[in-house]
């Protein structure tokens, strides 16, 4: 179908390439252009802040899909480009040192960039982020045992960076603007359990402290200053403290944006030849009632499934319950859903050993779960809280039952239908 | 570890016949679209004019099978991508998907050797296993007992090795360089393969 | 509901998955079984194994066996019944073999007898054949309406009007018992090699023995593929001479998997320029041979053993100018048929030419391993004799490790049977020990079985629809036969699309008054009939025995319950015999079961003196109690129970064993005492039986020598001007070859194989660039007698000016324009025979451009399925 159109997918991440396979798939047959300012592959950022700063981790094991994929799909890839603006008019793409591209269809899929502080010294050697390959090189660079190691922000990725460092050998301290750790995804049950683990390993946690700015000396960075008056002795700093989504392009080009690209259920921006997937998106959540802005694989994932068939003219809901995990040390911390508006937290099994899980329930109606060491009940859970199921709080927090007995009601959703 | 399973292929009796991907298609009952064994055929070459008889075309190509499925990887990439940790790496060397905890999202298919398969009805990854449901019962791998030139054979990569010493692991073209993955795979070349040279497999 | 040995609908996992995701539901964590089918091998072990036919004519034999689990086959096997080794080498299945299960179960195996709702007796709305609506039907009424029509034309118009071609022995009892009916033939995959088995005294089978094989220093793969064609042993035997330091040189216009495995050394030529390359080679060694001190041609067996060669050694009778050494220096016409005249046609450079002749010359122990498919070309109907004379003069015929080879089928393995059984094929007698029913029309030959050769009552293959179209037909002395057929009976086979000119084809079948096809499948011959009949395979019937390669034994069992209605042969003709008040005995003499524990009881088993047979199976009184059958206890090699529950016999060998065999061994050595069964008692390079044979027919003219004769629509018709090589309309040929994912017709429709082995038209970039195709285009192929639309591969593997159009896939035909989809390539092969009568497939011309419409949906998506609204249930 559509032999001769094509279609062009600007970002070089999890929602482009997987938004130019999920075309073959669909059927479509023309040609697909996929641009990225990185000069890889796409490829996976989880291990850069986790196993790629302690070993040699090397570009070829991170593509997300070979090269001989692109190839026998026929996919062409434009690596290491940079697209300056995009011509709606004229439904054409500007891409720095290159002739612009025509589109009868595009995907906007730029993902994010982490956030800079704003603050005195951000301009010293040795403050890095870590969100490109180069960027863990950098980082590695300084990675020697005995090093001190300042991370600002205690979420994922200042967690599992913390994590594999002090594993490393490295002296870590985290600095926390909020009161706990991972605040805005997970229960305090879990930031508690998770403090300990990271104390149990020699973090330094420094919570409800915000930098002021770094303080350096012949232009390398050698402490953080927090707002208490600490000082932070650090070789190397690693500014963790969340992603801006990136949408400049579809702003410029006068797409609907609103911190990040507006798209409807089917992944379409106010341009209807335009679509627009991942952590760069503002997307409503059908499970959920209301606009939603998510940094997660998952999302980006789905987003590009959905955009796909949008693409091909197929109306495909993007109706998914998102789901996001972290590993530090042993620990998998799986989540999901979303909590917001629940009235009832259940916390089941033992909060001191992995294999707990917390329960967030709305009128008994489970919203989202997270849980560590457990993929099966995350499992269960993700199927819940897609049928809206209902649980009794007595039964669930009771791990010597199984989760099975705690739904309530009849649900025809969670029943295999014997059809045929 | 134990030790580590693999498979050995010789490149050379492989004629690309396919009776191993259809045998194991037809064991697991595969739909269109999922196939743990594939068969690659490469092809080199072109025709050019002869140099002793002006108005001749003669060919210059040469051309091969392969047949892989999962190559039960020292390092997999699969096991690493896996953000649920439905793969694991059994003690025999084995890499196997847990079905019950794979939630589709499908990012195993980073496998250079296309091992993982989407199974679009049951909504999982699935895979060559080895045909690990067939340990102690004295029957061979589907692939291996199914093939009439002899040419796969599944075991003790340690032993594979001993036993084919003109076998190479994995890094023949056009397979992805055997550095990345470390495969259990031990191939004997076909006479037009070029070889890489990859680091080998220690059984840790 | 599910019928016994279907597989399992869509499971209802499944259907949830499908109906979640659709709602856009969890997306995730689905609910499975516990142990997902994924992790379960041989079914748990709830199953047994069970012996399976595979039964289509490949020409080679693979062991399977299938898994049943309550009735339900869930997977296929092969051969692990005894220890794998070069001596005694498991049967092992090929890809086909491995895909039974998905095909005989498949969405297009028929169900329910049907008839065609605007049929009429007389026909009704013939028009409508092939595009009219079908309605479900009892066995009842399709058998009355069989029967009806059988004795409304006998009686209105004679069994000759009844053409039932090649129906096979079974299907045939009842209409031989009624009179007879018009029949069929000539060489299908022969070519032109089967008059030359008949009279040249180069006879069939022929093969040496592997163990000989084996020790072969240079073999000529001569236009043959058996890695696809006749998979399985071949292959494995060749890698084992291979292994034994053996060249190979690879000789045809498709670098193939079977050379890829094998060799570097491939020299392209044309299709239907074999004759043109060998007689080039036999000249270059005519006039480099020098007996004292180049030694090139063995003029000894020349002289002792055949005749024809030259004017000292002809037969009694012939023309002096009629032998081959005159013929190939010129001497008879002034042009010598040197390389340089080769070169010119087969495409291969003159020195190229000379150099292979001279290594098969100087190479004491080389095989020159051919095909079929060399001499299904028009007009080659002496190219045999040229092979001939080539083994022959180069010292390669009865030597240990030499030979000339051909047909794959049962290849690479010569010799006595030394398990004798029958040949598996659907098409043989019966009833073993019973005389075959005559057919009365065809001058009492067996009724249903294989006819090679022009015969009263028969028409040849090439001529079937012109028959029906035209009234007439031509005869034994090559006269014109009128003939008035007016009804259509199919059974076995596939008529309609494995004919040249299937559009002609189409025609034929909506001019009768009546059309049946009696088959497993909604083929193309049901597609156009007015009734069809669904019949059991091998697997729903009391099992079948037949051969291996010559050292094995196979013995099937019942693997499943009819399919749904499906009803077998045997009981079609009873019931037909009881409404055409025949004895229902004679059709069924005695019952499947009986007669396969007939087969089994007289199965022998030579011994180890390479001399005597004995029994292979040892009967008891109580084996034939507990088969419920008739027989007399005997003594034989293994119990019934054990051949019964392994399904296979091999009969144990080694190399030096009392089992080799040289074919010709005794006849080079004295041919005087051991003489062929030619008119002359040797080997015929001038053979006048096979210029008698195709001359009184009259479709060509030819000399008792193998002269070279361009074939009709060949690489020289590729051309408007031969002298000025300028391309014509038609400047491309076909090469019409066997593919990996199916038997003819067989298997194609198995989802596997659509997906694993498409359908593609294969072109070289040198003629597909200037047409602007790219490799995955759709292209349109017309050739003068249609056009067909395929999805194009483009690669070097096939030789410039030759593409490649795979055989056996249904034709799919858009009557609006009259294009194929299907991708069958009768569709482009014209029907006009030549020489014997053989159908020269390879001889196809055609002209191919890039298709602006739509691109064909891929083969898995248009699979085929039988369009009746209860198909499903």
């Amino acid at each position: 179908m559509l032999s001769n159109e094509t279609f062009v997918l600007i970002g070089g991440g999890y929602a482009s390439s997987r938004t130019a396979d999920c075309l073959r798939q669909e059927g479509f047959d023309g040609r697909i252009v996929l641009v990225s300012e990185e000069p890889h592959l796409p490829y996976s950022r989880p291990p850069l802040c986790k196993k790629g700063l302690v070993s040699q981790l090397d570009i070829t094991r991170l593509p997300l899909r070979h090269a001989a994929f692109y190839e026998r799909s026929r996919i062409e890839l434009m690596l290491g480009k940079h697209v300056t603006g995009i011509d709606r008019a004229a439904r054409r793409v500007r891409i720095e040192g290159e002739a612009s591209l025509d589109y009868d269809k595009l995907l906007i899929g730029t993902g994010g960039r982490p956030r800079r502080l704003p603050i005195p010294g951000n301009e010293l050697a040795g403050i890095h982020v870590i969100r490109t390959y180069e960027d863990m090189v950098a980082m590695r660079a300084g990675f020697a045992p005995g090093a001190r190691l300042a991370i600002i922000g205690a979420g994922y990725i200042g967690l599992e960076t913390a994590a594999s460092a002090v594993g490393a050998g490295l002296d870590v301290t985290v600095i926390e603007l909020s009161a706990r750790l991972m605040s805005r995804v997970a229960a305090p049950v879990t930031s508690e359990f998770f403090a300990r683990y990271h104390l149990d390993h020699g973090v330094k946690l420094m919570l409800h402290r915000s930098a002021q700015g770094f303080e350096g000396v012949d232009g390398r960075v050698a402490a953080v200053l927090l707002d208490d008056g600490t000082r932070v002795a650090a070789d190397l700093v690693l500014v963790a403290a969340g992603n801006i989504p990136e949408f400049s392009l579809a702003a410029e080009a006068g797409l609907t944006c609103e911190g990040g690209i507006v798209v409807d259920d089917r992944c379409r921006t106010s341009d209807p030849l335009i679509f627009a997937a991942g952590d760069c998106t503002r997307h409503p959540s059908v499970r959920y009632g209301r606009r939603i802005q998510l940094e997660s694989v998952d999302n980006a994932l789905e987003q590009a499934r959905v955009a796909a068939a949008g693409m091909c003219g197929r109306k495909v809901r993007h109706a998914h319950v998102p789901w996001f995990w972290s590993d530090q040390y042993n620990l998998k911390l799986q989540i999901v859903g979303l909590a917001d508006g629940f009235d009832e937290i259940v916390v089941r099994g033992d909060p001191d050993k992995p294999g707990y899980s917390i329960w967030y329930l709305r009128e008994s109606e489970v919203l989202c779960m997270e849980t560590v060491n457990n993929p099966r009940e995350f499992m269960q859970a993700g199927r819940w809280i897609g049928a809206h199921a209902k649980v009794d709080a007595r039964i669930l927090r009771d791990a010597g039952h199984e989760l099975d007995e705690a739904v309530i009601g009849k649900n025809e959703l969670l029943e295999p239908v014997a059809r045929g | 570890m134990t030790k580590q399973l693999g498979f050995y292929l010789d490149a050379e009796a492989c004629n690309g016949c396919a009776v191993c991907l259809v045998a194991c298609k037809d064991k697991y009952d595969n739909p269109v679209g999922v196939n743990f064994r594939k068969v690659i055929h490469h092809t080199m070459g072109s025709w050019e004019q002869d140099a002793a008889s002006p108005g001749f075309m003669v060919p210059q190509i040469s051309a091969y099978s392969l047949s892989i499925a999962c190559n039960h990887c020292v390092t997999p990439v699969c096991l690493e991508a896996c953000p649920v940790a439905a793969i694991s790496k059994r003690d025999d060397g084995r890499v196997l998907i847990d079905p019950e905890v794979c939630v589709g999202c499908r990012l195993c298919q980073c496998c250079p050797y296309d091992a993982p398969q989407f199974n679009e009805a049951l909504g999982v990854m699935t895979m060559c296993d080895g045909c690990v449901d067939l340990e102690g019962t004295g029957e061979e791998q589907a692939c291996v007992a199914a093939c009439p030139q002899r040419a796969l054979e599944f075991g003790d990569i340690e032993e594979l090795r001993a036993k084919h010493g003109d076998a190479v692991l994995g890094g023949v073209e056009p397979l992805a360089d055997p550095a990345i993955t470390q495969p259990s795979l031990l191939v004997t070349p076909h006479r037009h393969s070029t070889v890489l040279t990859g680091r080998t497999n220690a059984v840790e | 509901m599910n019928a016994p040995g279907m597989p399992r609908a869509r499971n209802p996992i499944e259907l949830w998955a499908a109906a979640v995701r659709q709602a856009g539901g969890v997306g995730f964590g689905l609910k499975k079984e516990p142990r997902a089918r994924q992790l379960l091998g041989s079914g748990g072990g709830k199953g047994k194994w069970i012996a399976a036919d595979c039964w289509p004519d490949c020409g080679s034999k693979g062991f399977n066996k299938a898994y049943v689990e309550d009735g339900v086959v869930v997977r296929m096997g092969t051969d692990d019944t005894i220890e794998d080794s070069w001596n005694k080498p498991q049967l092992r299945a090929c890809a086909r073999g491995q895909s039974l299960r998905l095909w005989l179960l498949g969405a297009d195996r028929l169900k329910y007898p049907m008839k065609r709702k605007h049929w009429e007796p007389g026909g009704g709305k013939k028009e409508l054949r092939g595009k009219d609506e079908w309605v479900r039907i009892s066995w009842d009424e399709a058998l009355d309406i069989l029967a009806g029509e059988l004795k409304r034309i006998k009686q209105s118009y004679g069994n000759e009007a009844i053409l039932a071609p090649w129906v096979g022995a079974i299907a045939a009892r009842a209409l031989g018992a009624y009179g007879g009916f018009t029949d069929q033939w000539g060489a299908h995959s022969t070519g032109t090699w089967l008059p030359a088995h008949l009279h040249t005294g180069f006879g069939y089978p022929h093969w040496n023995d592997r163990f000989d094989m084996v020790e072969t220093k240079l073999f000529l793969l001569w236009g043959t593929n058996p890695v696809w064609s006749q998979a399985g042993l071949p292959a494995y035997t060749y890698m084992q001479a291979k292994r034994n330091g053996a060249r190979f040189i690879a000789i045809d216009p498709f670098y193939n998997p079977t050379y890829e495995m094998l060799t570097d050394e491939w020299m392209p030529i044309r299709p239907g320029t074999d004759h043109a390359l060998i007689l080039g080679m036999i000249h270059t060694l005519l006039v480099e041979d020098d007996p004292a001190a180049n030694k090139l041609i063995d003029w000894d067996f020349l002289n002792r053993c055949t005749v024809g060669f030259d004017a000292e050694h002809l037969p009694e009778g012939a023309d002096p100018r009629d032998n081959l050494k005159d013929y190939v220096l010129g001497l008879n016409d002034g042009q010598p048929r040197d390389a340089e005249w080769a070169a010119q046609i087969c495409g291969a450079p003159p020195e190229r030419i000379r150099w292979l002749a001279r290594l098969l010359a100087k190479e004491e122990h080389a095989a020159i391993c051919t095909s079929g498919g060399v001499a299904r070309i028009d007009n080659a109907d002496t190219l045999p004799q040229a092979f001939i004379a080539l083994t022959a003069m180069t010292g390669h015929f009865g030597k240990p490790h030499s030979q000339l080879g051909v047909h794959h089928h049962f290849g690479t393995n010569g010799g006595p049977q030394l398990v004798q059984g029958q040949n598996s094929r659907s098409y043989a007698n019966s009833h073993l020990r019973a005389p075959p029913i005559p057919n009365p029309v065809c001058d009492d030959m067996m009724a249903g079985g294989f006819q090679h050769t022009s015969r009263k009552g028969c028409i040849n293959i090439n001529e079937i629809n012109t028959a029906v179209l035209n009234g007439h037909y031509t005869g034994v002395d090559g006269e014109k036969v009128p003939i008035d057929l007016r009804m259509i009976y199919h059974a076995h086979g596939s008529r309609v699309n494995q004919l040249p000119n299937t559009v002609e084809g189409i025609r034929a079948h909506r001019k009768v008054e009546f059309v049946v096809t009696q088959n497993m499948f909604m083929n193309a011959d049901a597609i156009y009939s007015d009734l069809v009949l669904p019949v059991t395979s091998r697997w729903e019937r009391d099992g079948n025995v037949c051969i291996g390669y010559r050292e094995q034994l196979l013995w099937h069992s019942k693997v499943m319950e009819p399919y749904f209605e499906c009803r077998d042969d045997l009981w079609i003709g009873v019931e037909l015999a009881k409404r055409l008040g025949i004895d229902p005995a004679i059709v069924e003499p005695w019952s499947w079961k009986q007669e396969i524990f007939n087969q089994v009881a007289d199965a022998r088993v030579m011994n180890e003196d390479g001399k005597t047979f004995e029994p292979l199976v040892t009967i008891t009184k109580d084996d034939l109690a507990a088969f419920d059958v008739e027989g007399v206890p005997q003594q034989g090699r293994i119990t019934v129970e054990e051949f019964r529950e392994k399904g296979i016999y091999h009969i144990p060998r080694e190399p030096g064993d009392n089992h080799g065999f040289v074919y010709l061994k005794e006849f080079r050595e004295d041919p005087d005492a051991n003489p062929l069964a030619t008119r002359s008692g040797k080997l015929e390079i001038h053979c006048q039986a096979i210029a008698d044979l195709v001359n009184r027919l009259g479709w060509s003219q030819i000399r008792p020598i193998p002269a070279y004769v361009p074939p009709m629509e060949g690489y020289e018709a590729t051309f408007s001007d031969w002298e000025q090589r300028i391309k014509g309309d038609y400047p491309l040929q076909v090469y019409n070859i066997h593919m990996p994912r199916r038997a003819h017709n067989f298997f194609d429709n198995a989802t596997v194989m659509r997906e694993l082995f498409p359908h593609e038209y294969i072109m070289n970039p040198i003629d597909a660039a200037p047409r602007g195709i790219a490799n995955g285009d759709t292209v349109l192929i017309r050739s003068p007698w249609g056009k067909v639309l395929r999805t194009v591969w483009v690669t070097p593997h096939i030789m410039p000016g030759v593409t490649i159009l795979g055989q056996g896939s249904r034709v799919d035909l858009d009557e609006e324009t009259g294009i194929d989809r299907g991708g069958c390539a009768n569709v482009l092969k014209g029907s006009k025979p030549t020489g014997g009568g053989h159908i020269g497939w390879n001889s196809l011309i055609v002209e191919v451009e890039k298709w602006t419409g739509a691109p064909l949906r891929s083969d898995v998506e248009t699979a085929h399925v039988i369009p009746l609204k209860d198909a499903y249930a």
